[in-house]
């Protein structure tokens, strides 16, 4: 890995493995460059694998016109297996028509009515913060508007969506869009459950929905005492974010410090995501650690923070062991590349 | 030693396959439609064990479910034929999820042939330990534990950035937009024992009891078949002639065969691609078995020690939990009968904390306990715990009768089977 940065992740794209070649397209996607349209498009046409749903992503994200003829016949026909038990196929389907969307064309509303009007986890939890977040444009509002509170928790008794952590983060985060008060007493209720990441993600998602007084007393609460670093770590960044800078610094200490590697990352990446440079020291120290996804994240975070002169310190990421690493790295760097090179 | 005290071993293989299987489904992976035949033959297969004038029977069978009905009819009919003690008939399975039929429809025919298949079954599992103490002989056994240098069970959640678990069996995880992909949700499953059984002095074993963690799930064809283990099972015993394989799974729980994935479409290609999977899984596990087969250090053991638990009886009232733990010791090696849905983390901390150095875990007995995670795998989510237990302890202690396992169980299971190997030992 090499080079021209912008390169390494595009080769990603023919990657064998299908989580490089999925994270290369989710990196080439925040990068947002006209360039890596060409092999997106080849890379949704050819991958059988459930993860190239970044990939229709990717392509909504740099916001092509010319990708939704090769887009839209796609919704029907994903080319991967079809586990109609499941939801992968649905996914890459939905990506697919919500990447429509965001591209201001209606070639994938059909699909996601279907899905919607049968009340399909698909729609309501793994894209229902996607499709709150789609620009305001005529054939993405209609489907906007039919992710409210209500549609997200009043749900049939064989559905899984809210005894199922995975789903019900999705749906947290859903809740914080909504920002209703419904969706906010829901909030406060999914912020004392047992699952560490849906009470994590609650405690986000509240005070970015409604950041009132009780509301951060609830989370800085959570912050100061639940029993998991996860939670108290994303409570803290959630109150930051909130403008209580000063809870920060339990998230420095996390990120240096943190048992679990997985709650290092986490606390990393929110400290990328508060921006600014007070914790630059420490986010530098973590592209060291012996986690590949806390340097990932520290290179992440580095990228977000905008530091002076980063360069020196993330180039060695562009040689880790890791190929994940070195597409973070690539990313990084392609950034820097792409104002010339689109 | 006298010939009743002296250490011998006798196998049989019977044939387990449905006799009318178009007018049944495999169970598992919601096939829509009747079978259109049998790939390979499914098969149970037993082994007789007599240590110290005692006998036992470990049994293993290309099945995805064996219901705690039919263990108790095994074990009475095998201990009325062969009068062995009840309790040492260990029962096992793959957890292959192209066996174990249902009917295909409600027609009298298809109960007629699923009642069929499963008298089948039970009379297979009987017939095989009836004849396995048959054919008794003196015999040495040897254990090893190989480690798998290419893919084949790999651990089936994936992790996302925000914590939790999504699937990855089949065609890979979902990675919703926003999402980074971190990383597989769990070890995956890259060891495993077996049990070698040769004539004494003999330099071919002519048994093979091999212990693998692993959810035999390649795709819901509409076929029967014995999937990977039968493929291993096929493999070994033409590599080794003579020789009887036996394969169990354990610990499967968030283990898949998907590391050949994606799959093509359509069922001609999809049944091709499905033979030639299993035969490459069962390739890449033999090519590690093989050279991993003791050539020294057989021992005949003199005595076995057995112990046998179960929480029927025990579990609270209206519960549908059900425990059956049965192991037996034979000088350095545990044979265990447990459940089969645990995650592999749980079956690494019995290895290491075991007091024997050889374990041979067999799962997929009769117990229900559902999917059985650490505590944490319960709140990373996934489809194995996504219906619970509940999202808090009170919603919990609201049902308790529900089959499917609590954030202790797992911790409970481990520690049993410990506490009664340390008691064996």
């Amino acid at each position: 890995m090499h080079g021209n940065a912008i390169d390494v992740l595009v080769n990603g794209l023919g990657s064998e493995d299908r989580i490089v070649q999925s994270e290369s397209a989710r990196l080439l996607g925040e990068l947002g460059l006209p360039r890596a349209v060409d092999p997106l498009i080849e890379y949704v046409q050819r991958s059988r694998f459930h993860a190239k749903g970044t990939g229709f992503w990717a392509l909504a994200q740099i916001g092509e016109a010319r990708a939704v003829p090769a887009i839209r016949p796609m919704v029907n026909a994903p080319n991967c297996y079809d586990d109609w038990y499941w939801y992968g196929c649905k996914s890459v389907r939905a990506a697919a028509a919500v990447s429509l969307l965001a591209l201001a064309d209606d070639g994938g509303a059909a699909y996601l009515t279907e899905l919607a009007d049968k009340g399909d986890d698909t729609f309501y939890a793994w894209f229902g913060p996607t499709i709150l977040h789609l620009p305001d444009n005529p054939p993405a509002a209609g489907f906007r508007a039919r992710i409210t509170t209500d549609s997200l928790v009043n749900v049939g008794e064989r559905s899984a969506r809210l005894t199922n952590p995975g789903t019900l983060a999705m749906v947290a985060e859903a809740l914080g869009l909504v920002a209703d008060d419904a969706a906010c007493e829901k909030l406060r209720e999914l912020a004392g459950v047992r699952s560490r990441y849906v009470r994590g993600q609650a405690a986000v998602s509240l005070l970015a929905a409604a950041p009132t007084e009780d509301n951060t007393g609830i989370v800085a609460a959570l912050a100061a005492s639940d029993a998991t670093d996860f939670v108290r770590i994303k409570a803290a960044y959630a109150v930051a974010k909130a403008g209580r800078r000063e809870y920060a610094a339990a998230i420095d200490t996390a990120a240096r410090s943190a048992e679990d590697t997985f709650d290092a990352a986490t606390a990393v990446e929110a400290l990328g995501l508060l921006g600014g440079t007070d914790h630059e020291a420490t986010i530098c120290a973590c592209l060291g650690h012996a986690e590949p996804y806390v340097r990932r994240c520290a290179i992440e975070a580095i990228d977000r923070i905008d530091c002076t002169d980063a360069t020196g310190a993330v180039a060695g990421g562009r040689k880790d062991p890791d190929v994940l690493v070195r597409l973070q790295a690539a990313r990084f760097f392609a950034a820097g590349e792409g104002v010339a090179q689109t | 030693m006298s010939a009743n005290g002296e250490f011998q071993i006798g196998v049989a293989v019977r044939d387990i396959s449905p006799p009318q299987p178009t007018r049944l489904k495999p169970t598992g992976m919601g096939r829509l439609v009747p079978t259109r035949g049998v790939l390979d033959p499914l098969r149970v297969e037993a082994m007789a064990i007599r240590a110290g004038g005692e006998l036992a029977f470990v049994t293993s069978s290309d099945l995805r479910t064996v219901w705690i009905e039919w263990v108790q009819e095994i074990r009475e009919a095998v201990a009325a034929r062969t009068g062995c003690d009840p309790g040492r008939v260990l029962i096992s399975g793959t957890h292959n999820h192209c066996s174990s039929p249902e009917a295909a429809d409600d027609s009298p025919e298809a109960k007629a042939a699923l009642e069929a298949a499963n008298r089948k079954i039970i009379d297979g599992f009987i017939d095989a330990c009836v004849e396995g103490a048959g054919s008794l002989r003196p015999a040495e056994i040897a254990t090893a534990t190989f480690t798998l240098r290419e893919p084949v069970g790999q651990n089936r959640r994936f992790r996302l950035s925000n914590g939790t678990c999504v699937n990855t069996w089949g065609s890979g995880p979902v990675i919703p937009p926003g999402m980074k992909a971190v990383g597989p949700g769990g070890p995956d499953s890259d060891r495993a024992d077996v049990l070698v059984a040769r004539e004494v002095g003999a330099e071919r074993p002519f048994a093979l009891f091999i212990s693998y963690p692993s959810h035999p799930h390649l795709c819901a064809l509409p076929y029967f078949s014995g999937e990977f283990p039968g493929a291993v099972k096929r493999r070994v015993e033409r590599l080794i002639p003579g020789a009887t394989a036996m394969q169990a799974s354990h610990a499967g729980g968030n283990i898949d065969l998907h590391c050949i994935h994606p799959m093509p479409d359509g069922e001609p290609a999809q049944v091709q691609w499905f033979k030639d999977s299993a035969e490459l899984l069962a390739e890449r596990f033999t090519r590690d078995l093989l050279p991993a087969i003791p050539t020294g250090g057989y021992s005949r053991p003199s005595k076995m020690r057995h112990e046998y638990w179960s929480t029927e009886g025990a579990e609270p009232a209206g519960s549908k939990r059900l425990t059956v733990l049965n192991a037996v010791a034979l000088g350095d090696v545990a044979l265990v009968s447990m459940p089969g849905e645990l995650f592999i983390e749980l079956a690494q901390d019995i290895h290491a904390a075991s007091p024997f150095p050889h374990n041979i875990l067999m799962g997929y007995n009769g117990s229900r306990q559902g999917y059985v995670p650490r505590p944490l795998g319960f709140e990373q989510g996934s489809y194995e715990v996504m219906r619970g237990p509940s999202l808090t302890v009170e919603e919990d202690l609201a049902q308790p009768s529900s089959v499917r396992s609590r954030i202790e169980t797992g911790r409970e299971i481990t520690a049993k089977i410990l506490e009664i190997l340390h008691r064996l030992r």
